[in-house]
């Protein structure tokens, strides 16, 4: 019998879609009920039965204690709700009993505005006054909700673990976001009954005592909130990303909940070779050519020999195609990298300008990957990723010329269907091949043949130019190294480049090279005149959608400048997003000024902004998230790639910031949290994936 | 009727096309007649009982279950089926004369609904001699849950089934 | 050779039309309904379709040739009217669209309706079987807001 959990909703409204099928991927039974007034009454509406809430009601309690767990939530609400219904779940705090559940508050204010329910008199926080906030709470941010902004280090007691996590939990509005002042004397009266979870470190705020993110007063747990498409229902597939989850799974490893499915879980990066098309360095001593090719190569080394092994998750990783057949390969890419030891100057995959790297860049980049054809099925997975003919183009295709393969040039292929008729429907015609079409048999009457020229026209629209497309880059796969054609080795997956999705017919062509994951988008670009779904698979394949965590706005083949650069601000952390990462300058205006706190403010909403993504897409798979490595390997320490940040380096002349390699510094804080929250993370593999999928649509 | 081994499905079949008495929703076309002419054009290839059992009737607006909590569903899980419909028969020895009225909704993948309320379906009012067994087509399928509700000026004691069908249209 | 059996344990019955065999079938099931899509938008006075894309020749749903028809069932904020349109269109077995533009299979209002101020439904086609590759459905109304809840089911 799967543990019973019971989700309370402030209003029928809040259907709290992605909490309940998070809920229920992990294998819990979930039911939701909501609070609601009817005349003088405050109710609590179950799927089944309604009890009232307003008065002690012993057959509400009864009902509770068929749940393992009742979780609290709300959407929106500031300290200015006073005794909202969902405030008269405070009533819980009360029951006690060994029989009663655990009850966990997802940042439901207790300021002392709310009067309608008499907390405790042993209640160990203290109750948040309005009036004088400065006293009764603690700062953590600017009135910017978003998980990024409110991200700080954070020491959890149970674990003995300091990380970077967001923590919103109470709003006041147009001042900002509050977290809890411990009663020490009410605390140390509690005993065992009192237990602090969760502690904020300061580093660039300066609080005057520890603040308190999470605490556990008996059976009740009150945590942070759960953040954003609260409203959804489940299944929804255009709602804000989720933010927050950990504090989801973390209550229920509080409440001791074991789930009985892992969530899958992997990193993700696009043009995992790309060194980045910069022209010039930042300034004299910047990291450049060469320092880009070491510090990737060490950075991936680091993964697949520290971070592997300790974790398991799995690097999936796109490698650029396009760039070996034809005249018109682009420059970008592995094979020109690798193979021809040049790297392009252009963000332009039609531009040609490209420049030979140093024999010290050669080496480097043959380490790169004989690097990831070790890791292939070990730590990493790559897979083809075609910029000269993306899935979704119109153009001319430059077939391979590779021995062994039906479809290569100069063979004589079809690229484009004829009439077309189902077999039985006629007698066998002349001058036509059989084609299968998900799973139907057809004839393919006189279809466009190539001929033996190398170049054919290729459109999604066409099942036989999209299988060329596919052998080709396969062909180009096998010839850097890699025995399964690029298709992600056991976990057989597609990253489509540019996030395009082509046709039904291309997901075909990809089922039947194996792959049965395609990241694209959803819902389909509009030009596409297609649209993807994530409910059924499409001709085999299941399709998630894609999110790019970024550490710069800029084009993602330039290098970053690091966590925040006044003079090109969209080239750095920081001013790629100031209304979230520099809310009232708050980073920019201090960058010279009070340095050490400027960094350690954009640092930490660094790590906020990508854990956050990451978990948020592991609950709510309809998504990927990945990064592009250019913007968050541009800027380590050329002298030495995998040295750790720290805020108080001094910065080389004529630099904008200290140097950071944010993709290590991002693994490392995300392994503290893996480890915390082991037993609801596990390695992703493609059947893992494909299966949790599976259960999500299994509710419809 | 003679007595004959038939099949708990096909009996099923059967109940949906019987002879009743005169009831039908009140925005739809009454169907009255015999079984040939009661059904010339749907047929039911799938059916099943989604409830069975009985109801006191009285003065409040009462779901077949017996609650008057208006945000809780009668039969759930119905998508898939393309009709309901109610039949049964009312105890006692007095005439009939029990209102009834049918609710409707969608939810999402985790049951819960798309929103506050329900769609009103249609209502009707069952008058028969008492132990006659009435049928009430709820033509109106595919959504997710109903919510059935009957009163009764007089209270009754109704013994009723909801059975839902998935058919297809024969020209 | 007719199949035969015992029935009543003593008399032989030929299995016929009146004297079926005595099985009974176990764990028959409904033929199943497909949630399509489950989506919120924000209708205003632009016509866009359930996914919010203003662009003509997108779908809101792809790959629909098996159902008989869809339904399209729907929970509105306010008992607000709302304008629909429904297109569909058939694709080559490549997926493509046989051309540009769509068949409109039906164009109305959801009214205000103080019986229903918030449910409402639409079948797609109203009448006849669909089989349609690919639905458009674009909705509107004529002033100020309203946030749509919509869920569509694929019938067999």
């Amino acid at each position: 019998m799967p543990p019973k959990v019971l989700l309370i909703t402030d209003t029928a409204t809040t259907r709290a879609g992605w909490v309940l099928t998070a809920l229920r991927l992990m294998g819990f039974t979930a039911e939701r009920a909501y609070t609601y007034s009817s005349g003088s009454e405050i109710r609590l509406a179950f799927p089944n039965a309604e009890h009232r809430l307003d008065i002690d009601d012993a057959s509400l309690r009864n009902r509770l204690r068929e749940y393992q767990a009742v979780l609290i939530v709300q959407p929106f609400e500031s300290y200015s709700a006073t005794n909202t219904p969902i405030s008269y779940t405070f009533r819980f705090l009360g029951w006690n009993a060994p029989q009663d559940p655990p009850f966990a508050y997802f940042g439901i204010h207790f300021a002392t505005n709310r009067t309608a329910i008499a907390f405790p008199s042993d209640f160990p926080l203290v109750r948040p006054d309005r009036a004088n906030l400065a006293s009764t709470a603690h700062k953590i941010g600017p009135d910017v909700f978003q998980a990024q902004t409110q991200t700080l280090r954070v020491r959890l007691t149970r674990e003995n673990a300091e990380c970077y996590l967001p923590i919103i939990a109470d709003r006041e509005p147009n001042d900002g976001f509050y977290v809890w002042r411990l009663d020490t004397a009410a605390h140390n009266a509690l005993g065992s009954a009192g237990e602090v979870l969760a502690e904020v470190i300061g580093e660039d705020y300066v609080f005057d005592t520890t603040p308190i993110c999470a605490y556990r007063y008996k059976n009740c747990y009150l945590l942070p909130r759960l953040v954003y498409a609260l409203e959804a229902p489940a299944g929804a597939v255009n709602i804000l990303r989720p933010q927050q989850a950990f504090w989801l799974l973390y209550a229920l490893k509080c409440i001791g909940l074991a789930p009985r499915h892992a969530l899958p879980m992997m990193m993700m990066l696009d043009d995992v070779q790309d060194v980045g098309v910069d022209t010039a360095p930042r300034f004299t001593g910047a990291p450049y050519v060469n320092d880009w090719l070491r510090n990737r190569l060490m950075t991936y080394e680091w993964y697949a020999t520290e971070f592997f092994p300790r974790t398991q998750v799995p690097l999936w990783a796109a490698l650029t195609t396009g760039g070996r057949y034809g005249t018109d390969y682009i420059r970008q890419g592995a094979w020109h990298l690798f193979m021809r030891g040049r790297r392009s100057l252009s963000t332009d995959y039609n531009n040609t300008a490209d420049e030979a790297l140093d024999a010290t860049g050669v080496s480097l980049a043959q380490q790169m990957l004989q690097l990831f054809q070790r890791e292939q099925n070990r730590s990493m997975r790559f897979c083809w990723h075609d910029h000269r003919v993306p899935l979704r183009s119109a153009r001319n295709l430059s077939r391979h010329t590779d021995a062994g393969y039906p479809l290569a040039a100069p063979n004589d292929v079809p690229v484009w269907q004829g009439q077309m008729v189902r077999k039985g429907h006629i007698p066998p015609p002349a001058n036509a091949v059989e084609i299968e079409i998900d799973g139907e048999v057809y004839y393919d009457i006189a279809p466009t043949m190539s001929g033996s020229g190398a170049v054919v026209w290729y459109e999604p629209r066409s099942l036989h130019a999209v299988r060329i497309l596919v052998e080709r880059n396969r062909a180009e796969m096998h010839a850097l190294g890699f025995a399964d054609g690029g298709i992600g080795g056991a976990d057989r997956f597609h990253i489509a480049a540019v996030t395009h999705y082509g046709s039904p017919a291309v997901m075909q062509a990809l089922c039947e090279s194996g792959v049965r994951i395609v990241r694209s988008n959803i819902p389909a670009f509009p030009p596409e005149n297609t649209q993807t779904t994530p409910f059924v698979p499409i001709r085999g394949v299941w399709v998630w959608g894609s999110i790019a965590l970024d550490g710069q706005a800029d084009n993602p083949m330039l290098n970053s400048y690091g966590l925040y650069d006044a003079a090109n601000p969209t080239r750095s952390f920081v001013g790629s997003s100031t209304g979230v990462r520099d809310s009232g300058g708050d980073i920019s205006s201090i960058w010279t000024t009070d340095p050490v706190r400027a960094r350690l403010r954009a640092y930490r909403r660094l790590m906020g902004f990508l854990l956050d993504g990451y978990l948020g897409a592991a609950v709510y798979p309809q998504w990927m998230v990945f990064s592009h490595p250019p913007t968050l390997l541009g800027w380590c320490d050329p002298a030495d790639p995998l040295r750790r940040f720290n805020a108080e380096d001094s910065a080389p002349s004529g630099s904008p910031g200290p140097y950071i390699n944010m993709l290590l510094e991002f693994w490392l804080n995300f392994e503290v949290v893996y480890r915390v929250l082991s037993g609801y993370l596990t390695p992703a593999t493609g059947d893992l994936v494909i299966a949790t999928r599976e259960r999500w649509v299994q509710g419809g | 009727m003679s007595a004959e081994r038939i099949t708990r499905r096909e009996m099923l079949k059967r109940l949906i096309v019987a002879p009743v008495g005169a009831a039908a929703l009140a925005t739809l076309p009454v169907r009255e007649g015999s079984a040939a002419t009661m059904q010339p054009y749907y047929d039911p290839y799938f059916v099943a009982v989604l409830w069975e059992g009985r109801t006191r009737c009285d003065s409040l607006w009462r779901s077949l279950k017996g609650d008057v909590v208006p945000v809780l569903p009668t039969v759930q899980g119905t998508t898939p089926y393309d009709r309901l419909y109610w039949t049964g028969y009312a105890l006692g020895s007095a005439p009939v004369n029990v209102a009834m009225r049918v609710w409707a909704r969608a939810v999402d993948h985790n049951g819960v609904p798309l929103g506050n309320g329900w769609r009103a379906i249609g209502q009707a009012t069952i008058q028969t001699p008492p132990q006659r067994w009435f049928r009430v087509e709820i033509p109106e399928g595919h959504w997710d849950e109903y919510r059935l509700e009957v009163r009764s000026a007089t209270p009754r004691l109704v013994y009723s089934r909801v059975i839902a069908s998935q058919g297809y249209w024969k020209e | 050779m007719p199949v035969r059996f015992l029935r009543n344990a003593s008399e032989l019955a030929d299995v016929s039309w009146e004297t079926p065999l005595p099985v009974q079938v176990a764990n028959a099931k409904p033929v199943p309904t497909d949630t399509l899509l489950v989506a919120t938008l924000t209708v205003d006075t632009t016509a866009r379709d359930l996914l919010g894309s203003t662009a003509a020749e997108l779908p809101t749903l792809d790959n629909c040739m098996q159902y008989r028809k869809l339904v399209w069932l729907a929970h509105r904020a306010s008992n607000t009217a709302i304008n629909y349109t429904i297109r569909a269109r058939a694709t080559d077995l490549a997926g493509t669209p046989l051309g540009s533009g769509w068949q409109t299979l039906a164009s109305g209002t959801f009214a205000a309706d103080p019986a229903n101020p918030n449910w409402v439904r639409l079948d797609i086609p109203t009448t006849t079987d669909g089989y349609y590759d690919q639905y458009r459905i674009e909705v509107s109304v004529a002033s100020g807001t309203v946030a749509l809840t919509s869920k569509i089911v694929g019938v067999r």
